[in-house]
């Protein structure tokens, strides 16, 4: 109760409370712009943690973080390029809804289901950081490749009508992943003595490639209408009745990105996948998943941001960092003299109860900003597109450039865009490709470490309960339209046999 | 007239602004900000580490040092990066050994170690062998022990193939002449998670990471016991002659000019005299380690040397 009144009161400080508002707009304006992502924003702001307080640094940090993941959603769904790869699936619902008029019903989605992903999220941080991070720890090879394994079933739900072409791109996308340092060996797969390649395809070049160029190039080949003017308004928050309607996608993605959050090394892009693999296996509208499903947008967004606070689990519990964002926010801490880790908890009690009331609040701040921002944002359809699509392609260049300052990069950005327009014309879908890379060094790693301890006998990961569960769920997610069809068939034949 | 009048202001000018570069490794250095690469991504070991030096060189040479992360292929791509760089001290790397005295050769790489001027060596933390939380054993003998009766039946993580603690591992396992399956990983944090949660016997890590994450360490492979740990005893201690650790420096593109090469020289023993620069490694878990120009570059050819061959003995059989 003191820790609560005495964060209470850290937070009622003007400069905190500046930190929180404008660390969450830069993070959402950041978030949004196609190639710049949380890592950048985080990186640019570390410097200020050197002389900020550390309660002041981790607020501004943690708002940059919040704010970039929601702020991701604005161009998945305005202009059909992911801002930052946490939000790629959240593309596969939110930009159709965009295209049928309905882009300003789309963003309120995304930031409902964002803003209540945060809270849940930090609730479930708050009642049961040490629990979550002791489980996460059952979590070995062999419950990660099994983890992997059921994400890819989210390639059924986004090859649309065509299984077999989704099934190419997810294989083509898997290939793609193995270029560069083979992860057990350290040899050189598919580098063709190249030195750039040695260090494998980025994955924010290569996404923003594959779909910001590939769509500006579609755009301009003619192929396609822009979504028109139709949208009915530029934000539209739903109706309470419709969020308690939809409340178990919401809860369930909430709690899957706060669980996958808390196992290191998996992310906010694979969970996004996982919560969405899970929603169209359940959903009551899993037939219209892909096409504008507001449910397969809510399962994304909300599970990409309850990541952020289930990634602070290993990394203040722990002291090992969840994803690449908080492994920044650990070096901060770091530096401040806090040490995170097991005594945290005892020895900085203040701290921790300080981090959680802040993500609350940020949480909110992001809701009441993202309401702010989302018509300014959706007004870029407005533009005259010679103009947008111009200033997408400067905005790739500069952000994928800016990551690593690295010309190969730009390179990898054109190619990707080339063959991102040439399968958008052969009516490829281009998702599986993204869902094999993200899911491809994941998979293959955990299988190859799991079959050396195990001294490869690949039934051994049968034995392990969470594995066995995971490949038992995908094998029925896999066989269980065919099981229906079956069933109706024999229906259907029994019908007529008694006509 | 009046034309050849612009002509020759034209001339001068352009004269005036070719000599700028001239002037400038003429003049006194640094008139401009000096750039620190790192080869890693923002947030680690090495961009901390490089983060806390840029700010005491940014009061030793009075001028901005800003911080570029050039992450990606084990830090080759940064390190080529620096390779590459114009050599007139304005471009700076702070690199650990392994991209230089590892990967060369797990790869082709566009650099080799003879492409880096060596300023000096900044920092170092010794690479210790810590234990799963559920593991029976207390000492190094203990473990030696077991695995010489059971051949590959343990398992260690290591952040990675050819990896600093990759190859000190391999380095032990030969003199200790026992087998020891290595199983990498990408990286400490999914490494480290691993041993926690038993799903793998030992880890090799770095000093910092065992006293950041509370790991339960059985040797220190090193000359002498880490202050900051007392309890662990050494490899040396426990019979055996391997030690490693995980080091680096700044380093700067070949050929820089002796005057600047003397000046950088000068900033890096100032930056590791600092109460400031030390505590900051001290809180990391990395103890500071000056070593000058001379001493680095032997250091790197000697590692590069033994590290070649034990990855040609392990890895490319």
């Amino acid at each position: 109760m003191d820790n609560i009144l005495s964060a209470l009161s850290s937070l009622a400080d003007i400069q905190i409370i500046f930190l929180i508002l404008a660390g969450t707009t830069a993070g959402i304006i950041i978030g949004a712009m196609p190639g710049l992502g949380s890592v950048l924003a985080i990186t640019l702001a570390l410097p200020l943690t050197f002389v900020l307080k550390p309660e002041a640094s981790i607020i501004l940090l943690l708002g940059l973080y919040c704010g970039s993941v929601y702020g991701g959603s604005l161009s998945a769904i305005v202009i059909n390029t992911p801002g930052t790869p946490q939000s790629a699936a959240t593309l596969f619902d939110g930009y159709p809804m965009m295209q049928r008029g309905d882009g300003g019903l789309a963003l309120g989605w995304a930031t409902t289901g964002s803003t209540i992903g945060g809270l849940i999220a930090t609730v479930v941080l708050v009642i049961a950081a040490p629990i979550l991070a002791q489980f996460g720890l059952r979590f070995g090879p062999v419950e990660y490749f099994a983890l992997g394994i059921f994400a890819l079933t989210c390639v059924m739900s986004v090859s649309k009508e065509d299984i077999f072409k989704g099934l190419l791109a997810c294989l083509a996308g898997l290939i793609v992943a193995t270029i560069g340092q083979d992860p057990l060996t350290g040899d050189m797969r598919l580098t063709f003595s190249s030195f750039e390649l040695s260090a494998g395809i980025g994955l924010v070049p290569f996404l923003v490639g594959l779909f910001a160029l590939s769509e500006v190039f579609w755009r301009v080949s003619e192929r396609v209408n822009a979504p028109k003017e139709i949208a009915k308004s530029s934000f539209e928050l739903p109706k309470l009745s419709e969020i308690i309607q939809r409340r178990v996608v919401i809860f369930k993605s909430a709690m899957i990105g706060t669980w996958i959050g808390t196992l290191p090394g998996v992310g906010a892009t694979a969970s996004s996948m996982v919560s969405y693999a899970e929603a169209k296996r359940t959903s009551k509208n899993k037939d219209k998943f892909g096409t504008g499903e507001p449910d397969g947008l809510i399962a994304s967004e909300t599970a990409n941001n309850a990541v952020t606070s289930g990634a602070l689990v290993p990394t203040l519990a722990l002291g090992i960092p969840g994803d690449p964002i908080t492994a920044v926010m650990l070096g901060a801490l770091t530096i401040q003299g806090v040490s995170p880790g097991p005594r945290l908890f005892v020895e900085n009690g203040e701290l921790v109860t300080f981090i959680f009331i802040g993500l609350f609040f940020i949480n909110i701040a992001m809701f009441c900003l993202g309401a702010l921002i989302c018509p300014i944002f959706s007004k870029i359809m407005r533009v005259p597109e010679p103009l947008l699509l111009s200033s997408v392609v400067i905005l790739i260049a500069v952000g994928t450039y800016t990551i690593s300052y690295n010309t190969f990069d730009l390179l990898v950005v054109l190619v990707a865009g080339i063959v991102g327009f040439f399968l958008r014309v052969a009516a490829f879908p281009l998702a599986p490709i993204v869902i094999g890379f993200v899911l491809g060094n994941m998979i293959e790693q955990s299988l190859r470490q799991g079959l050396i301890l195990n001294q490869g006998n690949f039934f051994a990961f049968w034995e392990r309960p969470i594995a066995l569960t995971l490949l038992i769920l995908t094998m029925v997610f896999l066989c269980l339209p065919l099981i229906q069809r079956f069933m109706e068939k024999r229906k259907l034949n029994k019908g007529t046999s008694i006509d | 007239m009046k034309a050849f009048t612009k002509n020759i202001i034209k001339v001068a000018l352009l004269g005036a602004l070719i000599s700028v570069p001239f002037m400038a490794q003429a003049g006194s250095y640094p008139e401009r900000p000096v750039t620190i690469i790192v080869p890693f991504g923002a947030g680690g070991s090495t961009d901390t580490m490089a983060r806390a030096a840029a700010r005491e060189l940014e009061d030793i040479l009075g001028t901005n040092v800003p911080v570029k992360n050039i992450g990606g292929g084990a830090g080759t791509i940064g390190a080529a990066q620096i390779a590459r760089s114009r050599p007139d001290g304005y471009t700076i790397g702070v690199i650990p050994a392994a991209p230089l005295i590892n990967q060369p050769h797990m790869r082709k790489t566009p650099y080799t170690i003879n492409d880096f001027t060596y300023i000096c060596q900044l920092f170092h933390s010794p690479q210790a062998l810590a234990l799963s939380p559920n593991s029976k054993f207390k000492s190094l003998k203990e473990i030696v022990d077991y695995a010489r009766e059971h051949p590959g039946k343990l398992t260690y993580g290591s952040p990675g193939p050819a990896s600093l603690p990759h190859l000190a591992m391999e380095k032990f396992l030969l003199e200790a002449k026992v087998d020891i399956t290595h199983v990498p990983f990408k990286g400490d944090a999914a490494g480290v998670t691993a041993l926690m949660g038993n799903h793998i016997d030992l880890y090799m890590a770095i000093m910092s990471n065992v006293l950041k994450k509370d790991l339960n360490a059985v040797v220190v492979f090193a000359d002498e016991r880490v202050k900051a740990a007392p309890n662990i005893s050494t490899s040396i201690e426990n019979g055996f002659k391997t030690t490693a650790s995980w080091w680096g420096g700044i380093f700067a593109p070949k050929d820089i000019p002796a005057e600047i090469k003397a000046k950088l020289e000068n900033a890096c023993r100032k930056t590791t005299e600092s109460a400031r620069f030390q505590e900051t490694l001290y809180k990391l878990g990395t103890l500071v380690k000056f070593k000058d120009s001379k001493a680095v570059r032997q250091a790197v050819i000697e590692g590069s040397k033994v590290n070649g061959e034990i990855i040609k003995s392990v890895l490319k059989k």
